[in-house]
């Protein structure tokens, strides 16, 4: 007699986030926001924080 | 099969060895009007400007000579002068996006002695076009020269290193990343702890990465404030020289010592853009034009370190006037400075001096040149996770 598996919405939740893809692509996800927000965005406060940075770093364009 | 023609050869040697003997003995052609540049520092020390420096950046003086075919200067030459940026790099960008192949200045002046003499900051590294001409004038004219000069300005060897040591954190951190998602999952029955642990992770970087989108977007939907955004801010001004930090210089026009010194043009202009800029000198009181030198020097002037962004030092137009057009690649508050002097005998003393602020409004650098470098960047990232991954399916296989 098949017995059919029952898996919740929850736990298939969990299994998507903990899957390697998803972990991976967050991972990348953030390493790359956390670069755009230190070298390219325009926010003013940042901008100013890290200018010089931004003006001595090869590939980073800042006005 | 023709018959070969003995007549024929010998007739085509002869008229070759003529030949021969006629070039051998033709007279040399001497080498046609040109203009010689010479820059200081010389070119192979010329670096691009570097921004936040604690000390003056001098700008590149250019030094451009009229001289005849026998290499002795011409005189009595008027000269015009362009220089153009080098073209847009979107793949390997510069830190001025928006000045890549715009003008940087234009000038045309009268040279008694032939020398027109300028001074640039160059905003970036590439290969920049001086185009040059110049027409004798009098009497005996000549031809004018047309002359495109270019002058190759390497990137900042600093830039290089920076680069170097981010790509190794760039690629530590995917190194990292891959070795640890890489792990493979041993569920064991019963155990919670992992499961909320990297529950845990993976919530606070969705979090992280929500918080970080909202700064973005908010940042990229405010452009129209994205002109006062790309500025600089006012810093506190530091006496860094006498010369550059000249704010009593009266602006406008300017009637001292007889001489009548007028400055006009562009009171506010924008990066990557032309502005332009006339002075004019006048006798006070007959309103007639009056020979004479200008000095002109474009200053930074609300950067924490003043710099000179264009100079100029030569002779103004015989009717007292001279245009220029300047590309100013900073936003920045500028000040233009004239500094002139009459050519008349007993009034070589005499210095009339008259500013002009300029406004210069920042631009942000385009949205693509920026993704393609982040995309440079992710990718050392993106490379060193797929190697740290696979060695960890790998090591954690063989142990398996």
């Amino acid at each position: 007699m098949l017995q059919k598996s029952t898996v919740t919405l929850p736990q298939q939740t969990i299994n998507a986030t903990l899957s390697t893809p998803v972990q991976s692509g967050l991972y990348l996800s953030l390493c790359a926001l956390t670069l755009w927000t230190v070298y390219f965005t325009t926010s003013p406060v940042i901008h100013d924080s890290v200018h010089s940075s931004r003006h001595h770093t090869l590939l980073v364009s800042c006005h | 099969m023709p018959k070969f023609n003995l007549t024929s050869l010998i007739s085509s040697s002869g008229l070759m060895s003529l030949l021969a003997v006629g070039c051998l003995n033709a007279p040399a052609k001497s080498a046609p009007a040109s203009v010689k540049l010479t820059t200081e520092p010389s070119l192979d020390r010329v670096v691009p400007y570097e921004a936040e420096l604690e000390t003056t950046q001098q700008p590149v003086k250019l030094t451009l000579q009229a001289i005849d075919s026998t290499g002795s200067p011409l005189t009595n030459v008027r000269m015009k002068a362009k220089l153009l940026a080098p073209a847009p790099t979107p793949w390997f960008t510069t830190d001025f996006p928006i000045v890549e192949g715009t003008q940087l200045f234009e000038l045309q002046a009268d040279a008694p002695t032939g020398q027109l003499q300028l001074q640039q900051m160059f905003p970036i590294r590439g290969n920049y076009q001086l185009q040059v001409t110049a027409t004798p004038l009098g009497a005996t004219g000549g031809e004018t020269i047309q002359q495109n000069i270019t002058i190759t300005v390497p990137e900042n060897s600093i830039k290089y290193q920076n680069f170097a040591i981010l790509a190794l954190l760039l690629t530590g951190a995917g190194l990292g990343g891959g070795w640890v998602i890489g792990a493979k999952r041993i569920t064991k029955a019963g155990e919670v702890a992992p499961q909320p642990v990297r529950l845990l992770l993976s919530g606070a970087s969705v979090v992280a990465i929500a918080a970080l989108l909202y700064v973005n977007v908010s940042a990229e939907m405010a452009q129209s404030d994205m002109s006062a955004l790309m500025s600089h801010p006012m810093g506190k001004a530091q006496e860094t020289s006498t010369e550059l930090n000249q704010k009593s210089i009266p602006a406008g026009t300017v009637t001292s010592q007889g001489i009548k010194l007028a400055i006009t043009g562009d009171k506010s202009a924008t990066v990557g853009k032309i502005a332009s800029f006339q002075v004019k000198a006048v006798d006070a009181k007959t309103n007639k034009p009056v020979a004479g030198n200008v000095r002109i020097q474009t200053i930074n002037s609300e950067s924490e370190v003043k710099w000179v962004a264009f100079g100029y030092q030569g002779a103004i137009g015989s009717n007292g006037q001279l245009a220029w057009q300047s590309g100013l690649f900073d936003g920045s508050g500028h000040q233009v400075n004239v500094e002139f002097t009459p050519a008349a005998v007993g009034q070589q003393g005499t210095k009339v001096k008259v500013a002009q602020v300029v406004d210069v409004e920042g631009v942000a650098p385009p949205l693509y040149v920026r993704l393609i470098s982040l995309g440079y960047m992710t990718g050392i990232v993106a490379s060193a996770f797929l190697v740290a991954f696979w060695l960890r399916r790998r090591q954690d296989g063989r142990l398996n």
